[in-house]
């Protein structure tokens, strides 16, 4: 109970957590963006009665009392929001807005709220309830003069954050239990997910071979490994601070880092080689929380 | 009292995510979802490893079975959570990681046609030159919709976006008297069939129609 207690007390400096609503704001508005674009706003959130394929007689739906076309208001007020939150403006205000709205987009249409917007809506209540916006933001410079002021907040979000994070990729990776993933799949996933076009930027004609397949087969088996094993990232730094000869080596060489760093990797390999809109974008915006402010360790160690 | 309340919430929330992120599937599951042949080649695809180890099992038990530990799984998995449904729904604090749990080994190919003096004309084509409404259904907002929409238990999700979708072609298409939306499912082609240029294999043909003057 008292470790339980101590993980989640202490102050840090505000700048990971600062860094995380930035970037998670910026990566929402460029999707935002998109999503008006494309013309994406009516079959989303739009009502059958306004043109849209939301079942306007739904009686769970507090905007389609407010609006007849609550498109339009969730779009505008998701866009404020973030637009407030990113440049740290009334930020706790904001993010509780944005989360709000984003709950209401998923009832609206729960087919078309994706994996990562649950991820993001996640983070941002833990965003709300923390000091993220005391640096790095408008009202920070309005507050003391300086935009980045050095200011420390409760520890406890960040970490949190992490534990979000660790619960993501090891429950995505444990379901993913389709033979494909499996040696008596052929380690097959990639080559099936490349060739998917719901999905794909473009068919891997490089694959069409055997040492194109084999390659990847390996980022498969590779994939499931590292989420398998990704609470090495919460582990491994807790393991560090034991005063043993284990404890000393992982200190010393801090392999949680290889975990991240491969987690960077994944993510662009999948903003390169699948369309998956803001997911890969989104991710990263979170992994600043990774990154303990103290400079000690990622993970739950700065204790 | 502060601090206790915030120990608390944590507690609470943590629970919660883990609970929720425990495997699961994600609404009761009907005999149409097991039907689907992604999910079909699955099931039989871990009955013929069981038999290589020893076991007998028999096709249409096995997904007899899969259906029933599901819908048990998410009936029990629903009695524990129901006292935070508040909390998860007004939220919107789900924990559903069920990323390319089984890739689609059953693609759908998906296109938008108008009929015109009786004839049918392709006007958009995933892949292929064919453009009209590439921006939202090329890009990933519009592929996720006709990749949720195009699972065969998904028929009033595809009824209502095939609609909408045919009312908009036929919106920009003043000389066409119809439209419909088709969701092609093809068998994709292992590597050496692709090298071979084997040609894809529709499985399965499902299209919404509209015709003009209709309500969509």
């Amino acid at each position: 109970m008292k470790t339980w207690l101590r993980w989640w007390s202490g102050d840090e400096p505000a700048q990971s957590l600062a860094l995380v609503r930035v970037l998670v704001g910026l990566a929402v508005l460029s999707d935002l963006a998109t999503m008006a674009w494309v013309g994406a706003l009516g079959p989303a959130w739009s009502l059958t009665t306004s043109g849209g394929i939301v079942d306007a007689t739904r009686k769970d739906l507090p905007l389609v009392a407010m609006a007849s076309d609550p498109a339009l208001l969730l779009w505008g007020t998701m866009v404020a929001s973030a637009l407030a939150f990113t440049v740290g403006w009334g930020s706790r205000a904001a993010l509780v807005v944005f989360g709000l709205a984003s709950a209401q987009s998923a009832l609206h249409y729960p087919m078309g709220d994706r994996a990562i917007d649950m991820l993001l809506r996640n983070a941002i209540w833990i965003l709300a309830a923390s000091g993220c916006g005391a640096t790095l933001s408008l009202s920070a410079r309005l507050r003391s003069g300086t935009w980045m002021p050095a200011v420390e907040v409760p520890a406890w979000p960040r970490r949190l954050l992490v534990l979000q994070l660790v619960v993501m990729y090891f429950t995505a990776g444990v379901q993913k239990f389709g033979l494909l993933w499996m040696p008596m799949g052929d380690f097959a996933a990639l080559y099936v997910i490349l060739h998917d076009w719901g999905v794909t930027r473009a068919i891997p004609t490089w694959a069409h071979n055997p040492v194109g397949f084999f390659v990847l087969q390996l980022g498969t088996a590779s994939t499931l490994i590292w989420q398998w094993t990704y609470p090495v990232v919460l582990v491994a730094p807790a393991l560090a601070r034991q005063p043993t000869p284990w404890g000393r080596w992982l200190a010393r060489w801090r392999p949680e880092r290889a975990w991240v760093a491969l987690g960077v990797v994944f993510h662009l390999g999948i903003a390169a080689t699948l369309d998956l809109g803001l997911f890969p974008w989104g991710m990263l915006a979170l992994y600043p929380a990774l990154w303990d402010p103290r400079g000690q360790a990622t993970g739950l160690r700065g204790t | 009292m502060k601090r206790a309340l915030r120990d608390a919430w944590i507690a609470a929330h943590v629970t919660l995510i883990t609970f929720m992120a425990l495997p699961a599937v994600s609404r009761p599951v009907s005999k149409s979802d097991i039907w689907d042949p992604t999910v079909r080649a699955e099931i039989v695809g871990w009955a013929s490893t069981l038999r290589r180890h020893g076991y007998r099992p028999n096709n249409d038990r096995v997904i007899e079975g899969v259906w029933e530990v599901a819908n048990l799984a998410h009936k029990g998995r629903a009695v524990v959570l129901a006292p935070f449904d508040p909390y998860s729904r007004w939220l919107g604090t789900w924990q559903a990681w069920r990323m390319f749990v089984a890739p689609q080994r059953f693609p759908v190919r998906f296109s938008v046609e108008v009929q015109v003096q009786g004839l049918w004309r392709v006007v958009y084509r995933d892949v292929g030159p064919e453009s009209w409404g590439a921006d939202l259904l090329r890009g990933e907002r519009g592929r996720s919709l006709v990749f949720s929409t195009g699972w065969t238990g998904a028929q009033m999700g595809r009824e209502r976006f095939g609609r909408w979708l045919a009312n908009e072609v036929l919106g920009d298409h003043p000389e066409a008297t119809a439209a419909r939306v088709r969701y092609q499912r093809v068998a994709l082609r292992p590597p050496a069939d692709v090298i071979a240029g084997t040609p894809e294999r529709v499985t399965d043909d499902v299209s919404v129609m509209l015709l003009r003057g209709e309500a969509p």
